[in-house]
């Protein structure tokens, strides 16, 4: 946060290169290529939800880049919108970098004129010209900089070709030409709140006028701290008498004027040949929102991800490493090794049956590891194609149903990568109900990666009819939570405006990268809680911890949902990480004490179990205390009675 | 003039009820300046203009005044519907068709409302797709015309959910109640002036203006109004 003490004079401040623009224009690729730290960089809107903070490489004195979450305004509409627009407000920044895409100029310019009249120091980087080339576009590039007073250069950032020219122009920000007039009452309202507004801000007085006439509501905190409160009461006449005198709502009537004067600036750089598209892109993107074959396409797409995912990622890949090279190579010499000299006691800490190589490696690296990375794999490619937002269209009249709208598909599906990312997605959905909902949802019954193709794994084993008893029952149970949710949550239901990024062919390189540090995060954050779960059961096991909450649990695990005991320490694990309980109830299975009725009962208890610790803690933090433990109740209600209901019905089947 | 007054106090008393959701009105609580009722006459013939007008409106037979609370008559509340239902079409007309600044719009419409004889009221509405709400959001009246299907009177103006495939059109304006939506859609580039081509109606809208594509809530395309722009497909 900026500090607002006097005598930190802006020579002596770190200054800062905020990076910002349209949503998915390309900002963190050029984040990436500057500072060499890779981000996420996916084909659809939103992907970066927090703020990304990394060094310029080369850069003396070392200069900070802020990465930052899309806009298509500087007055915010959404959550992630306002944290790009505090930024402006609270950081000096020695340049802003504006990232537009090319094709799409004129929602670029809207943003150019706003930084404008903030006064900000600024760069227009047209990004995507492969794109506008491809659609015959040109832009008269010197004559745009001549009009907007500040230098513009273009890049194709996924090929680095012109990303060079960004760093030399960061010297060359300067203030954009502040041209735009908006009409005459416009600007004495503007006047009269500007002469209300005291002291140094980071953007000019004008822009700050701007946003609270637009009626900036999420302005309001920072008002309070930087203008006194009759100050606040002679803004707040201004602005209602000016909503008061104008036919339409201020806001919108600003963007109005600044869309025309934007018009004005287009009409004399900006050309299309027209009739051109590309006919296989064009044809995919059909497909994929038709109405009957989108629905055959998500088919298509969930058997390729089975296949993938479930066959080859949790089928064939894990039987290799579990079975042959941890089972035959190396863990039979780890055993040999530790019980040669070292006490029993001892080296069951090791190679016993919660043994820290036996289990804690073995799970997390043979059984886990090659699932969620042909998950990634899978997953990357689907991202970079932009197939996920065209899933919107498709799912929008069923999300309807709970109250919710297609946008909230988005979280859903990146929970099946995992849930905690997913809940901190939820920031790209407008409402605060929608977003507890998705949560909600997240928490009882979105299946993460690791979990889902353990589960897939084992089902494929049995007959179809279990997998359907699976699928339905969580499907059913979502249902209804999604259904109870939005009864019982307050608020109206947002509107549905997805913006639709072109289908693209998705680039190896940014799938292996984007992998890759998946896979490191993924190393990084499960294997500690691997081994703090297994040394956990190791001591509860010894100290007859175990058995004691065995007996605890009996009524539930083995009298109401008919399963083994054992099954108790999955769901004790399944707690540190799901997919840790979903391979300790497939050791179980494996180990032939379940029949396919009590595997299916109790896959369809730990999918929708409680969220894992990490999972648990982003939702604290995103929803808080209260709504966190609320929601951890509900889950684990959720849990115990879809089992039942998965067991009675396979009664009757 | 008597006339054109009569009908100015029966439009204001329209305004405050349909604000307050309400079938009577404290006369004593009546504004100075609200509807046509100039601000700078009243200073000219002294504060009370308003009262007097629906006083006026009294002796005419289109206001019942009950313990200092007027309201409407039978034949007085047909007529103020049809006032207000020319004054509100005139904004959008004035607004929308010809793009007037604001400050020509509503003296404009105090005008136009005394003057449009039935037809041509209809035919303003038929011309402008009958819209259902004024500038301010504020509902037109239904007339006869709108809920005929068929009209002699090409639309000049169409609901962009019943425009063709593929073809590009103009948007003249968003009937929206909805400030936040308009907020929003205007920042993604959709405001009048702009092109936008309908892609597909089922499972969603999908739309596109200029370079960005769109799935939206078949609601908002139902606030929204388009003109062809003819040959462009």
């Amino acid at each position: 946060m900026h500090d607002h003490k006097s005598g930190r004079k802006a020579a002596d401040t770190v200054q800062d290169v905020i990076l910002l623009g349209n949503p998915n224009v390309g900002k963190s690729v050029i984040f990436s290529l500057l500072t060499g730290k890779y981000a996420i960089v996916s084909n659809y809107p939103g992907t970066t939800i927090e703020v990304a903070y990394g060094t310029i490489l080369g850069s003396k004195p070392k200069t900070r880049i802020i990465d930052t979450p899309g806009v298509n305004n500087l007055i915010p509409m959404s959550e992630d919108e306002k944290v790009t627009r505090d930024i402006l407000l609270s950081s000096p920044a020695k340049a802003v970098i504006q990232v537009a895409d090319a094709k799409n100029l004129k929602r670029a310019l809207l943003i150019s004129v706003q930084l404008a009249e903030m006064r900000v120091p600024f760069v227009l980087v047209l990004n995507l010209w492969d794109e506008a080339l491809d659609r015959r576009i040109s832009i008269d590039t010197a004559k745009l900089s001549e009009l907007l007073g500040v230098p513009v250069i273009t890049t194709i950032a996924t090929q680095k070709w012109g990303t060079d020219k960004i760093f030399h122009a960061i010297d060359g920000a300067k203030p954009g030409l502040n041209t735009m007039l908006y009409e005459k009452s416009v600007e004495e309202s503007l006047l009269a709140i500007e002469n209300e507004l005291h002291g140094d801000f980071l953007i000019s007085r004008r822009s700050i006028a701007l946003m609270l006439l637009s009626g900036d509501v999420s302005l309001k905190e920072w008002l309070s701290k930087n203008a006194s409160k009759d100050g606040i009461k002679s803004i707040e006449d201004v602005v209602d008498n000016a909503s008061r005198r104008f036919s339409q709502n201020l806001g919108y009537l600003i963007n109005k004027q600044r869309l025309a004067f934007v018009d004005g600036i287009l009409a004399q750089v900006y050309r299309e040949e027209p009739g051109f598209f590309s006919k296989f892109q064009y044809a995919v993107a059909r497909i994929t929102m038709h109405p009957f074959w989108g629905l055959l396409f998500l088919a298509l797409v969930m058997y390729v991800m089975y296949i993938f995912v479930g066959k080859f990622g949790a089928g064939t890949a894990v039987d290799f490493l579990q079975n042959t090279f941890f089972g035959e190579w190396i863990n039979p010499v780890l055993v040999k090794f530790c019980r040669s000299f070292m006490p029993e006691r001892i080296s069951d800490f090791f190679v016993g049956q919660y043994g820290l190589f036996t289990m804690a490696f073995t799970y997390a690296l043979a059984i886990i590891l090659p699932i969620v990375f042909s998950f990634f794999v899978f997953f990357g490619v689907l991202e970079d194609t932009g197939y996920l937002p065209r899933l919107t269209v498709v799912s929008n009249k069923i999300f309807k149903v709970i109250g919710l709208n297609g946008k909230a598909i988005l979280p859903m599906v990146l929970g099946l990568g995992c849930g905690s990312m997913a809940t901190l997605t939820t920031r790209i959905l407008e409402t605060k109900r929608e977003r507890i909902i998705v949560t909600v949802l997240l928490a009882v019954g979105v299946p993460c990666s690791a979990q889902l193709g353990v589960i897939f794994a084992l089902l494929s084993a049995i007959p179809i009819k279990f997998f359907l008893v699976w699928f339905g029952m969580i499907f059913f149970i979502l249902l209804l939570s999604g259904i109870l949710a939005s009864r019982i949550i307050p608020g109206e239901s947002a509107d549905f405006i997805m913006e639709l990024p072109p289908v693209r062919i998705p680039q190896m390189w940014n799938i292996v990268l984007k992998t890759v540090s998946r896979m490191r995060w993924y190393l990084k954050e499960a294997v500690p809680l691997f081994i703090l779960g297994t040394v956990l059961l190791f001591f509860m096991d010894s100290l007859g911890i175990l058995r004691l909450i065995e007996y605890a649990a009996k009524p539930v695990i083995t009298g109401l949902l008919g399963l083994p005991g054992r099954t108790t320490e999955a769901f004790i694990v399944g707690f540190l990480r799901r997919d840790y309980g979903a391979a300790g109830l497939k050791s179980i299975w494996e180990g032939g004490l379940m029949t396919p009725d009590q595997l299916v009962t109790s896959l369809v208890t730990i999918t929708l179990f409680v969220p894992c610790v990490a999972h648990f803690f982003i939702t604290i933090k995103e929803r808080g205390w209260r709504s966190a433990s609320l929601i951890f109740m509900v889950s684990l209600i959720a849990a115990i009675a879809g089992g039942l209901l998965t067991r009675m019905v396979l009664l009757l089947l | 003039m008597k006339k054109e007054k009569i009908d100015e106090a029966l439009e204001l008393l329209w305004m405050i009820m349909e604000e307050g959701n309400l079938n009577k009105v404290e006369i004593s609580t009546l504004p100075d300046h609200m509807g046509c009722f100039d601000p700078e006459l009243i200073e000219k013939v002294g504060k009370r203009d308003t009262i007097a007008a629906v006083n006026e409106a009294e002796k005419a037979g289109y206001v019942v005044i009950e313990n200092g609370r007027a309201g409407y008559t039978l034949s007085g509340e047909s007529r103020a519907r049809d006032i207000i239902r020319r004054h509100r079409l005139a904004e959008r007309l004035l607004s929308d068709a010809l793009a007037l600044p604001e400050s020509e719009i509503e003296p404009g419409a105090c005008k136009f409302e005394h003057i449009l004889t039935e037809g041509v009221t209809d035919s303003v509405c038929s011309f402008l797709g009958h819209p259902p709400m004024c500038p301010h959001n504020k509902p037109i009246p239904r007339g006869k015309c709108c809920e005929r299907f068929s009209s002699e009177i090409q639309p000049l103006v169409i609901r962009l959910k019943d425009a063709e495939i593929g073809v590009f059109y103009k948007i003249i304006f968003m009937s929206s109640k909805n400030t936040h939506r308009l907020q929003k859609i205007s920042g993604l580039g959709l405001v009048p002036g702009s092109s936008i081509k309908v892609l597909q109606r089922k499972p969603s809208f999908v739309v596109q203006t200029g370079e960005t594509i769109l799935a939206i809530d078949d609601e908002i395309v139902d606030e929204i109004y388009v003109k062809n722009e003819s040959g462009k497909k």
